[in-house]
């Protein structure tokens, strides 16, 4: 049995799962991190593989671009895999003056440009992770000396957009960076009371014209997935 | 210097401010747990006392009921008084069973029907306590003893609805704890000027409770809640 998405078996899928957005990430690190880690999904290139990480059963999946694509791939996971502990390994784009590259944006709770939320509730929802996810990353994240900020997100559906009226008021608002999939993942976590946290990279900064080197960009993921495989086995 | 709704002095308030709903309740707070509480305000009736707790000087006041009334003096105290660091301390209803009447709850971020937003940003805003106010005061509320819940309060425009909301049990079936009616604002208001704001709330009324808390019992039996954020408070003045 599968889902149109997923090619797997219910058992297949641990009940804790990081998901980057790139499925050769899910790669990276099943082979980098996990023991013994199988394929259980291959469909639309959208690699998901279950392996341990310090004894414990853990899986990794990619989920896509966009809001739409990691809807589909987390109602799944949970509706159909019973997964409960989920936690999202991306990038981001900074957009405050004092976040450079590499630094860690834990997203509390996302903001958006999305729609998901039209036709369900009668105002703004607030899309917040899980409290006790997000201080364990927090703890285990400075506890390490990674230069780490807590605060809100912006999920937004387009990456290459027009200007329109509004765009610089998030970051006079606090927002400290843009992604593409936070809202959807804390919303399908709220609504099916799991648990779900958004860990990210800053991999390109409106301020910082400076790149990674390719050696820095392994070394910020492998601190990162770090960091969310030891704050997935707590939950 | 004044404000048009706070008569006094910038010196006057401290960088921390506790802010019920209710102008009485700053009294009772001055009276029962601020050492030399002074007056600072009654314009409207919205008492504000600064005085000195466990040696810090802090302050109290009165918001007022609603997101407009509250972001008004909230307002004013982060543009104009200079204050640091806002929590609010209200009543709220609880949306979970069996956490009733006197339970707590830190709001992590709060929902909204308020329209305050819509006008700012095209897209959906998402209004988010201080993370270390809200860490301090989750870490206070353990070495205390007191059980707290953690997460999304909705703040709401209409204590009496005008008229029935076909979506309304979304807000319940999405993980709302409890209603209240400032949150969102007071939390807008502290992202826009970079400074620090914290909810809690204590249950006063509940869908299943035998009865509702008296007046008298709202105004006096919040301690629990009101310790916890004079402690929180304390270590950010």
């Amino acid at each position: 049995m599968g889902t149109p998405h997923i090619r797997a078996e219910k058992g297949e899928i641990a009940e804790r799962i990081l998901l980057p957005g790139d499925p050769l990430r899910a790669k990276y690190i099943a082979e980098k991190f996990l023991e013994n880690p199988v394929l259980f999904n291959d469909v639309r290139g959208i690699l998901g593989y279950t392996g341990t990480y310090k004894g414990i059963p853990v899986s990794t999946m990619g989920t896509g671009m966009g809001v739409p694509s990691i809807s589909i791939y987390v109602n799944e996971l949970i509706e159909q895999y019973g997964v409960k502990t989920l936690i999202r390994v991306g990038t981001c784009g900074a957009m405050q003056r004092e976040i450079s590259i590499k630094d860690v944006i834990i997203a509390s709770g996302c903001a958006t440009d999305s729609g998901l939320h039209n036709n369900v509730f009668t105002g703004d929802f607030a899309a917040l992770a899980d409290f006790e996810m997000l201080n364990k990353a927090y703890e285990l994240s400075t506890g390490r000396g990674m230069k780490t900020f807590v605060g809100p997100m912006l999920t937004s559906d387009m990456f290459y957009g027009e200007k329109s009226w509004g765009d610089e008021r998030w970051a006079e608002y606090g927002i400290l960076g843009g992604e593409m999939e936070g809202v959807a993942l804390y919303t399908l976590a709220a609504k099916y009371k799991v648990r779900a946290l958004t860990i990210t990279t800053v991999s390109d900064s409106l301020f910082d014209k400076n790149e990674m080197t390719s050696e820095e960009r392994e070394k910020s993921l492998n601190d990162m997935i770090e960091l969310a495989l030891d704050t997935v086995i707590e939950f | 210097m004044s404000t048009p709704h706070i008569r006094a002095e910038k010196g006057d308030i401290a960088k921390g401010v506790l802010l019920p709903g209710d102008p009485r309740r700053a009294k009772y707070i001055a009276d029962n747990f601020l050492e030399d509480p002074v007056l600072f305000n009654d314009v409207r009736g919205m008492l504000g006392f600064t005085g000195m707790y466990k040696g810090k000087r802090l302050s109290v006041m009165g918001s007022g009921m609603g997101i407009p009334s509250a972001s008004i003096y909230i307002s004013e105290l982060y543009k104009f008084f200079d204050v640091e660091n806002i929590i609010r301390i209200g009543t709220c209803g609880s949306w979970i069973d069996n956490y009733g009447i006197g339970s707590v709850f830190l709001a992590q971020g709060c929902s909204t029907t308020s329209n305050i937003n819509r006008k700012i940003f095209n897209g959906t805003f998402c209004p988010l306590a201080d993370f270390s106010l809200l860490r301090t005061a989750y870490l206070k509320s353990i070495a205390l003893g007191k059980k707290v819940k953690v997460g999304n309060m909705l703040s709401s425009d209409l204590f009496y609805p005008l008229a029935d909301d076909p979506k309304f049990e979304n807000w319940k079936k999405f993980g709302i704890m409890g209603v209240e009616m400032e949150g969102a604002g007071l939390y807008t208001a502290a992202m826009r000027f970079k400074k620090r704001a914290l909810m809690i709330c204590t249950v006063s009324d509940t869908k299943t409770d035998e009865r509702d808390m008296t007046p008298e019992e709202r105004e006096t039996s919040l301690n629990d809640m009101i310790e916890l954020a004079l402690d929180t408070m304390w270590e950010f003045v």
